[in-house]
């Protein structure tokens, strides 16, 4: 499926990770949240809807988040992501998940012979 | 808790689909409107931005196809979805759909029969409770029987069996015929746990004294049959050998009794047996080999192995009945018996051991049946794919993923296996009733019931699956693999290379098969006619035997004696009966009485006593009536009778064994019978006779004057009287003549059976007449399937090259070349198919050697046989199509471009 090799040179996961850390500053449509991650990222992650939709679909489906049709700033309807209690919980222990496994390989790659 | 709100989602949105369907494509648009907003913030030009818009958000199918795809639900719905589709596409093209659910039918229907028939004769158990606990019990005299019901610690219950004997029954006035009956104990329901329809069955209390129990118990069969279910049947008395029996109860319906292959209409306590069967009564008797004893074990009870207690028991009883005179025989043969217990649950059968090996056989060959059936509708399927190269093209260019792809034609194989598996099941259930009657000698009487169970239906679904994976997954896998550019760009190539070679090694693979086919089609065949050309000693043309029981119309001793010699004097006299003469076992029934105490004065007895031979008792002429020649010496004849000089008469393999190459004729034998010692005098040296069938092993057999039985054994009374006419014309009409004379002599007496020469003939061929007889069906099945291959392979290419061809032919090239160069290919299949078939053959028909007679399993005639008709049929399939390609018409061919 070559319409998102962005998405799989990300780490398996975590996508849903980012997409659950981006809802967690505030609700947010599809198209939002693609943006959201752009420019957070400063256009190294190009999130494209043939990955965000299945993903927002999985997350939906395991109930870490929740959607309603609101009316944009701009007029129109969109469907709004929310994060609920259960995917609050799960962005919270990824992310400490993130930070010890980063912080592991950070460490393995910046190791020296002389730290040994 | 995931998976539950999983679940429910899952089932909610399978009955939102329609709201969550319109939710996607509206979330989507909503997508696709801001981007193109935004885009136009950011300066660019109205098309363009929704160009950019479009292309950055890609195939909007293929995207809600991905994001259905999450919800487990979108995969029941997407499967029915391919289910509707393949029903859709399959109706497109009726021909191909017609002509594989056919071919498919044909192989699994085929299937399902037989394995239907394997399993009503060997898997099925018994139509009893708990038919795991049963056993079979050996030891079988009734003695013995009365002695093992004693041994309550190792059965709950004991019961015994005559088997089925087949009785003459009176159910109104003067409307008798010969009927099923089995005698059995009291505990015989009890054992097996058997409860009656209507009324009651036997108990123990219905079995006590001899004669005193005049009772039986109907089958549901027989009740419906003879009674029209009517509900009064209890209470009614029917005579079986003229005895008055009252009925008692009904079998519960599908009950046939122990014996797999037997269905008796009449059950009725061992009792009775010397009141309803005539001749020896066998209760009475040491006699070995009538009663079949059944036994429901103990938990914990060893199945299966020999049993020390009960041998003990045993040989306890047999010398209580001997006393102090016990014959060596009987005290070696004792001494050497074990006890044992067999596992009884599937019941008893001699149609077990007589077809386990040939239905084994014939599964085989007809999942070779399949096989071809399959390769067949996998080429099908490749030229399929082919002409839908274009469909599936566009298919995968608008973005359906492989993997989908493949499933989707792979349902398509599955609901066209569906379709041939519904349709094989109603060519089984039609088949069903033809292949009961050919394994049945009497085609009046169907000997089991097969019925559709779940175990069948299983295997009629596997079955399915199994065919469909094997022809779908190939060409299933081949179009979704091929590459999407080369197959756009170059859509006009022809079928591609992997294709074509994959079909025409299925086509090859067809011929190698049906080759092992043909084979053992050949072989059976011709062992057969092996068996047909054997000598039976005796000449069955125009020879009738009539079975009657003069012990059932109450003839005993002198008066049957005078009875047999009236009978003998009146069928003499009846116009068309050239000669008539009387036996106790006749020809061919495969019975025989036993002996191994006749020897010549002076023969020394070896460790295992004097050698075992078989005899009979016959009357005058009965060797020249039955045809069959003297060696040496002179037939019975009325001479022979009690005032005269004992005779006897011995066969050729008898005169081999004590005599050697010494004139045995005026020498005599002894005979130690009930304590004293007759001597008889070789009147005659008779040809061997095969008392079974043309595969009989010569064994020792004599033969003893009628007339002269009651100075031989006083005691003697003959198991059945059996009058052998020979006729002058068809001995068929006069059947109801001879059958008139015999109830004017006595109304009471009856004919048992009445069966003409080549009817017993056959009779005894019954096993390989229905190997062959499914052999060659399934050869021409395979055969026809195989060249139906081979047509279609060649026909596809032909129109597959119309165009090349035409233009050759434009070119100049002869007809007779185009015609060579297409039936080339033909040729190199077959010569492969048959290369590869030759091995195949011969190691595959190793398997049948023990059922054929006269020839070789491998044998070079048969196999070259074989070899040609295959090779001459590929021929004529790959010629029809060559020849018109060889006829095209290059203008015709260049202008349809």
């Amino acid at each position: 499926m070559g319409a998102d090799e962005k998405a799989s040179s990300l780490v398996q996961g975590t996508l849903h990770m980012l997409i659950l850390k981006t809802l967690a500053l505030e609700p947010m449509h599809g198209y939002g949240i693609g943006v959201r991650l752009e420019q957070i990222s400063k256009g190294v992650f190009q999130i494209n809807a043939g990955s965000l939709f299945p993903a927002l679909r999985r997350l939906e489906r395991d109930g870490l988040i929740r959607g309603e049709w609101r009316v944009t700033e701009n007029n129109r309807r969109a469907k709004y992501y929310t994060l609920t209690a259960p995917g609050r919980a799960k962005l919270k222990r990824e992310t400490r998940d993130w930070e010890v496994q980063t912080t592991a390989i950070t460490r393995i790659l910046d190791a020296s012979l002389g730290e040994l | 808790m995931a998976w539950l709100r999983r679940l429910i989602g899952g089932v909610s949105a399978l009955f939102r689909k329609h709201r969550v369907e319109q939710e996607l494509d509206e979330e989507l648009r909503a997508y696709l409107e801001t981007s193109i907003q935004e885009k136009l913030r950011a300066g660019m030009a109205h098309e363009d931005a929704i160009r950019t818009a479009r292309s950055e958000m890609g195939s909007l199918e293929a995207l809600k196809d991905h994001t259905r795809d999450v919800g487990w639900e979108s995969v029941l719905e997407s499967i029915w979805q391919d289910v509707r589709y393949a029903i859709r596409s399959l109706r497109k093209s009726p021909g191909f759909t017609t002509v594989a659910a056919l071919t498919l039918a044909l192989g699994i229907g085929a299937t399902t029969a037989i394995f239907s028939l394997l399993e009503a004769v060997l898997l099925k158990s018994l139509p009893v409770k708990n038919p795991e606990e049963l056993v079979l019990v050996g030891g079988p005299q009734y003695p013995v029987f009365q002695a093992f019901r004693r041994h309550t610690n190792i059965f709950v219950d004991l019961c015994a069996t005559s088997g089925v004997t087949p009785l003459d029954v009176e159910i109104q006035n003067g409307i008798r015929e010969p009927t099923d009956v089995s005698l059995v104990s009291g505990s015989y329901f009890s054992t097996l746990g058997v409860q009656s329809a209507i009324g009651r069955v036997f108990t123990v209390d219905d079995d006590r004294a001899p004669g005193e129990h005049p009772v039986a118990v109907v089958s549901h069969a027989y009740w419906q049959r003879r009674f029209g279910r009517e509900a009064t049947i209890l209470g009614r008395v029917v005579r079986i050998s003229g005895m008055p029996i009252t009925i008692i109860g009904v079998a519960p319906p599908g009950f046939f009794g122990e014996h797999v292959g037997v269905r008796p209409d009449l059950w009725v306590p061992l009792a009775m047996w010397g009141h309803v069967v005539p001749g020896r009564n066998l209760l009475q008797s040491p006699s070995t080999g009538w009663l079949q004893m059944i036994g429901r074990v103990r938990p914990g009870v060893i199945q299966s192995g020999a049993q020390p207690e009960l041998t003990e028991t045993f040989r306890q009883v047999v010398a209580e009945i001997f006393g102090p005179n016990m014959p060596d025989d009987v005290r070696r043969d004792t001494a050497r018996a074990t006890i044992t217990l067999e596992p009884g649950g599937k019941g008893v059968s001699n149609l077990r051991a007589q077809f386990a090996r040939p239905l084994q056989l014939l599964m085989g060959a007809v999942v070779l049946v399949l096989l071809i059936a399959c390769a067949n509708i996998a080429n099908l399927l490749l030229a399929r794919a082919t002409t839908r190269r274009r469909e599936i093209d566009v298919r995968l260019a608008l973005g359906m993923s492989r993997g989908r792809l493949m499933r989707q034609l792979l349902t398509e194989s599955l609901v066209l296996a569906a379709l041939g598996g519904a349709l094989g099941v109603a060519l089984a259930w039609l088949g069903r009733e033809a292949l009961l009657r050919l394994i049945s000698a009497d085609a009046s009487r169907v000997p089991i019931a097969v019925t559709t169970d779940a175990r069948l239906l299983v295997f009629v679904a596997v079955i399915s699956l199994a065919t469909a994976i094997l022809f779908g997954l190939v060409p299933a896998w081949q179009s979704a693999r091929a590459s999407l550019v080369t197959s756009l760009v170059a859509r006009r190539e022809t079928g591609g290379r992997p294709r074509q070679r994959l079909s025409s090694l299925l086509v090859v693979a067809q011929v190698a098969l049906s080759l092992v086919l043909l084979m053992g089609a050949g072989l059976f065949l011709r062992t057969i006619a092996n068996l047909g050309d054997v000598d039976l000693g005796f000449a069955p043309q125009r020879l009738l035997v009539l079975d009657v029981k003069p012990q059932a119309a109450g003839y005993r001793g002198d008066r049957a004696i005078a009875l047999s010699r009236t009978l003998l004097d009146r069928i003499k006299d009846v116009p068309g009966v050239s000669s008539v003469s009387l036996s106790e076992h006749g020809v061919l029934t495969g019975t025989d009485n036993g002996t191994n105490l006749m020897r010549p004065r002076g023969f020394v007895a070896g460790p295992e006593g004097f050698p075992h031979t078989r005899w009979d008792v016959v009357g005058p002429r009965y060797f020249s009536t039955i045809g069959a020649p003297l060696v040496s010496g002179r037939d019975f004849s009325e001479r022979d009778g009690v005032g005269s000089p004992l005779a006897v008469a011995i066969n050729e393999e008898m005169a081999r064994r004590f005599f050697a190459s010494a004139n045995p004729i005026g020498q005599r034998l002894v005979w130690d019978v009930g304590g004293g010692q007759k001597e008889l005098e070789i009147v005659a040296v008779t040809r061997d006779v095969k008392q079974s069938g043309p595969r009989d092993e010569q064994q020792p057999r004599f033969y003893l004057p009628y007339f002269q039985m009651p100075v031989i054994r006083d005691s003697w009374i003959l198991a059945s009287t059996r009058f052998l006419v020979r006729t002058a014309a068809n001995p068929v009409a006069l059947a109801p003549v001879l059958r008139q004379l015999i109830s004017s002599e006595d109304p009471r007496l009856s004919v048992a059976s009445l069966a003409i020469g080549p009817e017993l003939v056959s009779r005894t061929l019954v096993q390989e007449r229905m190997v062959a007889t499914l052999l060659v069906a399934f050869g021409v099945l395979a055969v026809g399937l195989a060249c139906l291959g081979l047509y279609g392979l060649i026909a596809y290419h032909v129109v597959q090259r119309t165009s090349e061809i035409g233009i050759r032919i434009a070119l100049g090239a002869q007809r007779r070349d185009v015609l060579w160069v297409t039936l080339r290919q033909g040729v190199v299949w077959i010569a492969g198919g048959v290369a590869a078939g030759v091995p195949l053959a011969l190691s595959a028909s190793q398997v049948a050697q023990s059922l054929l007679f006269g020839l070789s399993a491998t044998d070079a005639g048969t196999l070259l046989g074989a070899a040609g008709v295959m090779s001459a049929l590929g021929l004529l399939a790959a010629y029809i199509p060559a020849r018109r390609a060889a006829r095209v018409d290059p203008v015709v061919a260049l202008r349809a471009e």
